[in-house]
């Protein structure tokens, strides 16, 4: 099914396509790029063993989808159906898309639009997966331990981009770019921030590249329209980045580059990146304080030495080329950090 | 004359513009002073200085205060934003949050125009009717929270009324010893203090109300800042005044940041809406969008000018929303969708969370 909707010319693929341009959280550009490269179309045999290893038993499962990335439903729903033969899906008012024409599809998925629709007839030992931002699940959580229902929530996350020393910074800036440019940024692997392994020049000079190629990339798609709860977000986070370092802000992106920090902050989505030079000395210091919302490490080669220490901070985070940081394997929730056990700030699994 | 010179001069001076202001007759003008204390920061804060050169102003052309960049609340917790080296740093207060938060930091080199604020504002908000008040704090004492500027505040307002006891030992909140700290029998009035959540939960683990003497009032800061547990403000007046058998009109809330050195409060006898900034704290709303200033009564994200601020930033853009009225009171209408989380009640609700 997911081939079909993948596929622009299938009746599923030409209805997804009409309806998430009509939703208008992306450009048209960005909807076909989303549905053609980022749709999960294929997985090995080891990647479905560990994805249905991820999973626990349950009689009944109900899942619980934001709006961020137009695709995640599918993944969601697949986690759901490998925990429990039935599944309730509450479909995001914003974006029901992918959650309707899935359920649509499969006899196994009942579409509802309530929390407590998706909830009713649930008991103790059921399960609830929740993805959307940790005030969410936060607010979610009394309800679920109310019921006696093991809540699996997929809170506020970023991807983390590292550059090493020895990585080209134009082949670097480019794969950052094609990792950003998907969901404009929105997704919980999305990169946000980025190390750059160097002095200050070196990190102007990523920046640089970086900026060229978010402009080709955002000629051949651009950002879809921003709201103004978004433009503002970007607008304050400009103003703060402009005050540390510089500031590149292109008609479809927006980067900030702190060559001296004594702190960092990620950037906005809506193709937002906070650049940051940085040594492997410092990746500790920096990254600690967001080491719980650290869901992805992209990096040109496995083992470098800024690599290697982000993963010492966040070691629950996926790890891949920069440009496959957008193509998690099919071997479980895009976010691992919660199945893993990592524990966070928002206490996002109980009973 | 020297940093040191200069900022011991701009402190006496917003010292004399507090005393006098209070009363209806300042010794200079609100927009004299601003300017001034942004031209000392622009020359000795990098931030501020970084703020003008984007602004393209030069510090000698500034006459107005409504003109000097802000700087917006997060550049406190990725810089320090001070004039003077850590060595002359007498406190740092820092934003509360959960351990693994981001937090920002404001150094201070001299507390005494704070403290001196603080009481001014506090006297004619908490306490314009009555001499002395007995003190009841639901937060953590200064020796234990230095980092806390809520405690700060609270330590001096004790000190004011030589007395207060504290009830939250920055683990859990000692609801029994509130109990009989609120039972001993006494016609001394009560000021109950504390932060949002702490009122919730007291509210929560009460078997019964607690009536309080004649004259007695509650002050509550910090919301909920997408947090769980979130209570309407309303609902939240409404619950302190039944716990406590007094009139809703005696619950006023503070509006406090780390980042300020001032304070806004509600009313008491007041609607519960409304907040009051002393005369030398300016609330603006901003445009959310171009951060250009907003007409009265228009929603915007709040831009302050406080002249307490004399040793960091006079001028923070923050992300609350807010609607200033033709009178200069101040509706919060809470924060912009995605910024982080932040506030008072967050140290405390995140203990408590971890209790559960």
């Amino acid at each position: 099914m997911a081939k079909r909707i993948a596929n622009a010319d299938d009746l599923l693929g030409i209805r997804a396509r009409a309806r998430l341009i009509e939703l208008g959280d992306l450009s048209r550009e960005g909807v076909e790029l989303a549905l053609s490269e980022h749709l999960e179309t294929t997985a090995t045999e080891a990647e479905i063993a560990s994805f249905v290893g991820r999973a626990e038993e349950a009689a009944h499962c109900a899942v619980i989808l934001s709006a961020n990335v137009c695709t995640a439903a599918l993944r969601a729903l697949a986690f759901g159906l490998a925990t429990a033969p039935l599944v309730r899906v509450k479909a995001s008012r914003r974006d029901p898309v992918l959650a309707e024409l899935l359920a649509g599809e499969l006899p196994s998925v009942e579409l509802v639009y309530t929390l407590a629709e998706a909830t009713a007839n649930l008991h103790l030992g059921d399960e609830l997966h929740a993805y959307g931002s940790d005030a969410t699940l936060s607010a979610l959580a009394p309800h679920a331990a109310e019921l006696g229902l093991t809540l699996k929530g997929h809170g506020t996350g970023f991807g983390l981009a590292v550059i090493e020393a020895d990585d080209p910074v134009e082949g670097s800036a480019l794969a950052l770019a094609r990792a950003i440019v998907p969901f404009d940024g929105r997704g919980c692997l999305s990169p946000r921030l980025a190390f750059v392994a160097g002095d200050a020049a070196r990190g102007h000079a990523f920046a640089v590249s970086l900026n060229a190629s978010l402009e080709r990339a955002g000629q051949d798609v651009p950002r879809g329209p921003l709201s103004d709860e978004e433009r503002a977000e970007l607008r304050l986070f400009l103003r703060t980045s402009e005050l540390l370092g510089e500031i590149w802000e292109g008609p479809n992106h927006l980067i900030a580059l702190d060559a001296s920090a004594e702190a960092v902050t990620p950037a906005p989505a809506h193709r937002g990146i906070s650049v940051v030079s940085a040594s492997s000395a410092d990746i500790s210091r920096l990254l600690t304080p967001w080491r719980a919302f650290v869901t992805a490490i992209g990096s040109q080669k496995r083992g470098g030495p800024l690599a290697c220490a982000a993963s010492r901070v966040a070691p629950f985070a996926r790890t891949s080329t920069l440009a496959a940081m957008q193509r998690p394997p099919f071997d479980g929730p895009v976010d691992l950090r919660r199945l893993d056990g990592q524990l966070t700030g928002t206490n996002t699994r109980s009973r | 004359m020297n940093r040191e010179e200069t900022s011991r001069t701009l402190h006496e001076r917003v010292r004399s513009f507090i005393e006098t202001s209070v009363t209806g007759s300042p010794t200079e003008t609100f927009d004299s002073l601003a300017c001034a204390i942004a031209r000392f920061q622009a020359e000795h804060v990098p931030t501020v200085r970084a703020a003008f050169q984007r602004a393209d102003l030069a510090p000698s052309e500034l006459s107005e205060s409504s003109k000097i960049p802000a700087i917006p609340t997060d550049v406190f917790r990725l810089r320090r934003v001070a004039a003077h080296p850590e060595t002359s740093d007498v406190r740092i207060f820092a934003t509360s949050g959960t351990t693994d938060a981001l937090r920002g930091r404001h150094a201070f080199r001299d507390l005494e125009t704070y403290r001196r604020g603080a009481l001014r504002w506090a006297e004619r908000m908490l306490w314009p009717d009555v001499p002395s008040l007995r003190l009841v704090m639901l937060a953590c004492d200064e020796e234990r929270a230095p980092e806390s500027s809520l405690s700060y505040m609270l330590a001096r307002f004790a000190e004011r009324h030589q007395n207060g006891a504290w009830f939250w030992d920055g683990e859990r909140l000692d609801t029994d010893g509130i109990v009989a700290a609120l039972t001993e029998p006494s016609n001394v009035p009560v000021l109950v203090l504390g932060t949002s959540f702490a009122f919730v939960h007291l509210r929560d683990s009460l078997p019964s109300t607690l009536p309080l003497p004649k004259g007695s009032r509650v002050m509550q800061t910090g919301g909920f800042k997408g947090r769980s547990r979130e209570v309407a403000a309303s609902e939240l007046r409404r619950a302190i005044a039944e716990a406590f058998v007094i009139d809703e009109t005696a619950v006023v809330a503070e509006y406090g940041m780390t980042e300020l050195s001032s304070q806004l409060y509600q009313r008491l006898g007041d609607d519960g809406v409304h907040y009051f900034a002393p005369p030398w704290l300016r609330v603006e709303a901003a445009c959310p969008i171009t951060l250009e200033p907003l007409s009265r009564g228009t929603e915007g994200i709040a831009r302050f000018v406080d002249l307490a601020n004399i040793d960091s930033a006079v001028a923070i853009q923050t992300a609350d929303r807010v609607v200033v009225d033709d009178r200069g009171a101040v509706s919060l209408l809470g924060r912009m969708p995605g910024a982080p989380p932040r506030g008072c009640s967050l140290a405390l609700e995140h203990a408590l969370a971890a209790e559960g």
